[in-house]
């Protein structure tokens, strides 16, 4: 006789852009855990969001150049951000904010999408979607930001705007993840697809559909059991638009400030937190050739798509494919 | 009758001085060239490499050739972090996948993906 696995109890809402998930092992906790959510990502919004003008970092650009003190939760993003560019060999940088804004992704991709992929045909800033697009830059470069985590004292350089979109968002899922799990049950956060886990997990461990989309399964898509840590999927099949005649996303390689080489659609990667998950599942696809080996080299549990279709796991990634 | 002058030396003592005294000039003119060129080497050599922004080879969009990644100064302590967690973390355990199901399969508890 096989046993019944108990599914856990779940609350989903917008947020930050996407979609957040919260799934708990203890049904009373859920209205508790809930609330805790809602109230950490609206602090993460209004510390770090780039398309809130009141936003602490939008603020800060007002201050570059100069040593300016941060709230302890930029000061900790702004932390994680940095550790992960220097984890990434740069791979992935928080200074490719004006890089973005270059390839049109200057406001929420809500209002980006409503008309179309850039659907209104023009950037926050007026320019047709469809305009030459100014040349892409490479990003001025993660170390030029000076971050001092004691006395949470920033200094930004003339000229750079910060994106923290790529660690940001896995940052506020760790940090949600603790705080629900301080109430005493196992939990899963889920921020647009990337997820981390705290406390004890479910029995047979959390259920996760792996695909392009973190919003719906496609067939054939794997399902995969995790019982700690955490795992984040990066694709360029998402937050996709057309820029001066081209297809872009959202995913930009500093090194050039332009989309990357075409390689891996879809990858996603297990690590002991989200940000690490993250980082290396967005450094994947800026790699591109030879990230497999890298992630391999790494030891993180992967799965690669390729745009051909081709898969690979590695790391230590079961697959019964 | 020779008239008498306020010459009080002889010409070619008078002639001896201006030599001096245009030896003295291209000396010091000399002097201030080098100080000028020292200095103006010096400021020079002492500028800091061009920023990778500003680097007009790597303007045009991804080439065949990429450049190497944006890193920082090696002589640089990292900007936040410590050296035992610079690194990524693997997980406790690997993700297992599933076996395929023949049979409807409960659905996953949440969907990871792009967004």
């Amino acid at each position: 006789m096989t046993s019944v696995r108990a599914a856990p109890h779940r609350a989903a809402f917008p947020a930050l852009g996407t979609t957040a998930v919260l799934l708990v092992t203890d049904g009373a906790a859920l209205a508790d855990g809930e609330r805790l959510l809602r109230a950490g990502l609206a602090e993460v919004d209004a510390a770090y969001s780039r398309f809130r003008d009141d936003s602490e970092l939008v603020r800060l650009a007002a201050h570059e150049g100069r040593a300016t003190a941060v709230s302890p939760l930029l000061a900790e993003a702004l932390q994680a951000a940095l550790r992960a560019a220097a984890a990434t060999d740069g791979l992935v940088d928080p200074t490719v904010g004006q890089a973005m804004i270059d390839l049109g992704y200057d406001r929420d991709f809500a209002l980006v999408s409503a008309h179309g992929h850039h659907p209104s045909g023009s950037t926050a800033s007026g320019a047709s979607a469809t305009d030459s697009a100014p040349a892409p830059r490479p990003a001025p470069g993660w170390w030029r930001v000076r971050l001092d985590a004691e006395t949470r004292q920033v200094v930004v350089p003339r000229g750079v705007r910060l994106d923290l979109g790529s660690t940001g968002k896995a940052y506020a899922a760790d940090r949600a993840a603790a705080r629900v799990a301080a109430l005493g049950c196992g939990v899963l956060v889920s921020l647009g697809g990337d997820l981390a886990t705290a406390g004890p997990a479910p029995e047979g461990g959390w259920l996760v559909g792996v695909g392009d989309d973190h919003r719906a399964a496609a067939p054939g898509d794997p399902v995969v059991t995790i019982r700690s840590g955490a795992l984040a999927t990066s694709s360029v099949t998402q937050r996709a638009w057309r820029r001066g005649g081209r297809a872009v996303h959202h995913i930009v390689d500093p090194r050039t400030g332009d989309v990357p080489a075409p390689v891996w659609r879809t990858v996603t990667v297990a690590a002991r937190s989200c940000v690490d998950a993250n980082a290396a599942a967005t450094a994947a696809i800026v790699r591109g050739d030879g990230a497999d080996a890298w992630l391999d080299g790494a030891g993180l549990p992967a799965r690669l798509v390729g745009h051909d279709g081709r898969v690979v796991t590695v790391g230590g990634w079961r697959s019964h494919a | 009758v020779s008239q008498p002058t306020d010459r009080h030396q002889p010409r070619h003592v008078d002639r001896r001085d201006q030599g001096m005294r245009r030896q003295r000039l291209v000396t010091q003119a000399a002097a201030g060239g080098a100080t000028a060129l020292a200095l103006l080497f010096g400021w020079v050599f002492a500028q800091p490499a061009p920023a990778p922004a500003a680097d007009p080879g790597q303007q045009k969009a991804p080439a065949a050739k990429k450049p190497p990644a944006t890193k920082k100064p090696a002589a640089k302590k990292p900007a936040a972090g410590t050296e035992e967690d610079a690194g990524l973390k693997a997980p406790e355990e690997a993700p297992v996948e599933e076996p395929p199901q023949e049979e409807a399969a409960p659905p996953p508890d949440t969907q990871s993906g792009g967004s």
